[in-house]
């Protein structure tokens, strides 16, 4: 009897408390099948030799953007680290744009003006190294961009000549009465419209980019928090057939929960006996499809609705004004996305067709509304066991953070987002709010059981530099954010196996290294239980093997 | 370590002609592991001793209405072992709806006229209903007869005024009042009256389907039409049922789900081609091994049984009657093509001759406009076909 692998040698944290080392791990059929001495390496047809390295179960991102981590990957790179001059950047359009096939846009993002001399592109710039493409490029901000004289064209201004600005919005025109090129806020559109909606295969290379490059950073599974809404959240109606072809093409190597943006939920005439005068009608998809069709690669997680806005941005919904504006003498405590009424209609028409839902709720005032909506949901018609969740849950006291407990919610945080947004949310909220902002430690002592996730792309993907985050909780200026709120790394370990896992109702079958389980797991170069808390980012993952296969590096 | 099982002393068979037979089988997580001589030093939690027992697969039913089977199981029965007469068929509905509180349906399924001499009419199932609505399903489901006070709830008092259906046929008395069959798209003008099903009604018919199916040796079933509860299927969220039936373990053999056609719906936003699907682009593949999206299910004639299959002559002694299409040939390739770009297997009944060439012309326009391989679209049941059409 021949069973498929042996690894070896290694250093095991299987993350089971009953068990929680190893030296080896046996698999087969991609699941788990033995531990230790269990079974000898002569049983196995391939044995992998570790060397001693430490391994941990593979990265589970619960709020991870996988399709536009991978949209960026296709388009062209002009981050600062890419286009770190005019001239590199218009170099490395320039490259983007004669590999493009023909009459194809050419879209770029990530571009920085701060590092342009203050100066964006302008369209003539672009013209000259567009081969005739018409070309969109996104300000990092993603607020702004700007387009070639092409793009005007297919977008009904030929010679960028007579383009008015919508309110919200702004158009720079030169005195010869041409649109330099900038495009702000809502003027975004003006151009953006025209640009055709991405093919099948557009979607499939997007997924297939931005899986090749979470396999290499350590990341086995994650969840797509919205797709299907193009108003909203998402590529096009059917972005599902683009993941379904990805797969299909042998592309998609990390395994993927979905989440449906709610809008994409629409009535149902279920059940004639069902509807009470004043009951919340069911919202589903065709045919009833719902959280947990699908199968350990591709399947359905929960329906996702945003309820406020951003922290960074200063839309989320807060209790009080924001220390940045109240200094200023004007009042922003940030708005609700929909009218409170919708958002309870959507979401417990959702709970009552079976639906598991995750809220995106960033304030505090936010977080108070959505959990009013889920109590009132599981008392007009209880279900066990809904693990509904509240993304980011930003800013939080402690009887709210009682409350999502006794709610059984799951909270969904990110630790990237101390380091990469700390510094601009610490003068947004003041020194008290900050206290109560991007808490993690209190989510624990509540006695919640919490993923780990990033976001990406609004920030990095990488998961070690989100461990290091949880763990040291430093801005990117170096100053400490709440350094209470700090976990150990055995916790931020647990909360992106076990605790990502749970969140995605998988925790049956993920999550930790023990019999039957999935056999997905990386290994890193050094211990990262081991070494000291503020070298954490320094730890990298050589090898990351997805249901027993080698997917990324070597043992 | 220990494998979950090991079923020993059986005769196996196993359909691989690499190895065609075993005596021994190692299972691990679902999954056959070993057999035979490769599970020496192996152990088990369990060891199952066969006795010697011939095995095989599971069976796997391609086209199986696991929820029809439920409801037909939970409703009269009126095969003709049950009801051989027409005189047995309305006592056994006098009897059933005895025991039925007022203005309560009476519903029967099985029964066929060619064994029985001829199809109830709504007359005969008034004067035996005692004033209950009526729906008797014919054996082949693509025809059922209703009563007058069925007809009535259907805004159709005496049976008057019911319109002729395209794609569909109904049968009338002389004074043009329904007489009481209904065939094929005809017969939604009823089932809208007792569709969509209740829920937990799904549910019972899922369970007892399931245990009969297990029963029988069915491992695995591939359901051909759901969700388009006017004509085929229980309710609009009828995966929903199925997944709850899967995850609550009512329904045990795997399952493979065929979505009626006229569940999908045209999504604007894909720049390649017209898309015509369901919600968020899930087509053909969807799922895992124990509910899986199959192909998308369209009809395209009759039944043999009830003469209305699509052919090419007519039917013995009746000069006039060579079947009917439930789409005329340019609609049907339409939706084929339609589907087939948008990803889907397409499963298409087709028994008459006519319906199969007027399928076959389908599938192949569309791969034409856009070949893709592998795809493994059917024909279901076939049934009437020239050495040139095979």
């Amino acid at each position: 009897m021949l069973f498929d692998a042996l690894y070896t040698n290694g250093t095991f944290y299987t993350q089971d408390a009953r068990r929680p080392r190893a030296r080896s791990v046996g698999v087969h059929n991609g699941r788990i099948i033995s531990l230790d001495d269990e079974l000898p390496a002569t049983y196995f047809r391939d044995v992998h030799k570790l060397a001693g390295a430490a391994v941990v179960p593979g990265f589970n991102d619960a709020h991870c953007h996988l399709s536009y981590v991978g949209q960026a990957l296709v388009q062209a790179d002009l981050r600062p680290a890419v286009g770190a001059t005019m001239d590199a950047l218009l170099a490395a359009l320039d490259a983007a744009c004669a590999a493009a096939p023909d009459g194809a846009w050419v879209q770029g993002a990530g571009y920085d003006q701060n590092y342009l001399g203050n100066l964006h592109p302008t369209a003539e710039q672009l013209d000259a190294v567009s081969h005739g493409h018409p070309v969109w490029l996104m300000h990092n901000s993603r607020h702004m961009g700007v387009a070639n004289t092409a793009a005007f064209e297919r977008a009904g201004y030929p010679g960028r000549l007579n383009v008015t600005a919508p309110d919200g919005g702004a158009v720079p025109v030169a005195p010869d009465g041409r649109a330099v090129g900038l495009l702000q806020e809502t003027a975004r559109a003006v151009v953006m419209d025209a640009i055709p909606a991405p093919t099948v295969a557009d979607i499939a290379a997007m997924v297939g980019a931005g899986s090749a490059a979470l396999l290499k950073l350590g990341v086995t599974s994650i969840t797509e928090p919205g797709l299907g809404a193009p108003a909203h959240i998402g590529h096009t109606l059917s972005d599902l057939a683009g993941y379904q072809a990805a797969r299909d093409a042998g592309l998609l190597g990390v395994r993927a929960t979905v989440m449906p943006y709610l809008t994409t939920l629409h009535s149902l005439d279920a059940d004639p006996g069902d509807n009470a005068e004043d009951a919340v009608p069911r919202l589903g998809l065709d045919l009833g499809m719902r959280t947990g069709f699908g199968d350990e690669w591709l399947r359905l997680g929960a329906a996702k609705i945003l309820s406020d806005g951003s922290l960074i941005g200063r839309s989320a919904f807060m209790c009080c004004d924001y220390d940045v504006d109240a200094a200023e003498g004007h009042s922003n405590r940030g708005l609700l996305q929909f009218a409170t009424e919708d958002l309870r209609r959507r979401i417990i028409g959702a709970h009552r067709a079976g639906w598991q839902v995750a809220t995106h709720a960033i304030g505090d005032a936010a977080l108070d509304v959505v959990m009013d909506i889920f109590e009132e949901a599981q008392r007009l018609h209880p279900r066990p066991d809904t693990r509904h969740r509240i993304e980011h849950l930003s800013v939080a006291s402690d009887e709210q953070i009682r409350r999502v407990a006794s709610l059984g919610l799951v909270p969904v945080p990110q630790g990237r987002f101390i380091y990469e947004l700390g510094d601009g949310v610490a003068r947004a909220m003041g020194p008290e709010r900050t206290r109560i902002s991007y808490r993690v430690k209190a989510l624990l002592d509540a006695g919640l059981e919490i993923p780990a996730s990033t976001d990406a792309p609004v920030v990095g993907a990488d998961p070690i530099l989100n461990i290091h985050d949880l763990v040291n909780r430093r801005t990117s200026s170096g100053a400490d954010f709440v350094p209470e709120e700090r976990i150990t790394v055995a916790q931020a370990l647990r909360s992106y196996t076990v605790g990502s896992a749970y969140a995605a109702r998988e925790d049956h079958y993920k999550g930790s290294l023990s019999h039957g389980m999935l056999a997905d797991f990386v290994a890193l170069s050094e211990d990262i239980y081991e070494v000291p808390a503020d070298t954490i980012r320094n730890v990298r993952v050589t090898a990351t093997v997805v249901g027993g296969h080698l997917a990324h590096g070597a043992m | 370590m220990k494998i979950d099982a090991i079923f020993e002393n059986g005769r196996f068979r196993t359909m691989d002609t690499a190895r065609p037979t075993a005596r021994r089988i190692g299972v691990l997580h679902g999954r056959i592991v070993g057999l035979d001589g490769e599970l020496d030093g192996i152990s088990a939690d369990r060891v199952v001793d066969l006795g010697g027992a011939p095995v095989l697969p599971g069976f796997h039913d391609a086209h199986y209405h696991a929820s029809l089977t439920g409801a037909r199981l939970a409703a009269l029965d009126l095969r003709p072992a049950a009801a051989g007469s027409l005189d047995a068929l309305y006592a056994a509905v006098r009897r059933r709806a005895g025991s039925l509180a007022p203005g309560e349906w009476v519903r029967g399924s099985g029964y066929d006229q060619n064994l029985i001499g001829g199809h109830p009419t709504a007359a005969g199932l008034d004067h035996a209903a005692g004033g209950r609505p009526v729906l008797i399903e014919h054996v082949s489901g693509h025809m059922v007869v209703a009563n007058k006070e069925a007809f009535r709830l259907a805004g159709y008092p005496g049976g008057a005024g019911v319109p002729d259906v395209d794609g569909g046929f109904v049968a009338r008395l002389p004074d043009g009042t329904a007489e009481g069959l209904l065939q094929e798209k005809a017969i939604s003008m009823i089932y809208e009256l007792v569709r969509p099903m209740p829920l937990d009604e799904v549910q019972r018919n899922l369970r007892l389907a399931s245990d009969q199916a297990v029963a029988f040796g069915l491992t695995s079933l591939t359901e051909p039409g759901l969700a388009a509860w006017k004509m085929v299927g229980n309710s609009p969220v009828d995966f929903h049922s199925y997944q709850l039936a899967a995850e609550t373990g009512a329904l045990l053999p795997r399952m493979t789900l065929m979505p009626y056609i006229t569940t999908l719906h045209p999504v604007e936003g894909f720049r390649d081609h017209d898309w015509h699907g369901l919600d968020l682009g899930i087509r053909t593949g969807f799922g895992g091994d124990r509910l899986k999206m199959g192909p998308v299910k369209i009809v395209s004639d009759g039944s043999f049984v009830g003469r209305s299959a699509a052919m090419h002559q007519c039917y013995h002694g009746e000069p006039d009657n060579k079947g009917l299409m439930q789409f005329d040939p340019e609609s049907l390739k339409a939706l084929i093509v339609g589907a087939h770009k948008a990803g889907w297997t397409v499963a298409t009944h087709a028994i008459g001759d006519q319906a199969i060439d007027h399928a076959m012309d389908g599938i192949e326009e569309a791969q034409r406009a856009a070949p893709r391989r592998g795809v493994r679209h059917r024909i279901e049941h076939f049934a009437l076909a020239s050495d040139a059409q095979i």
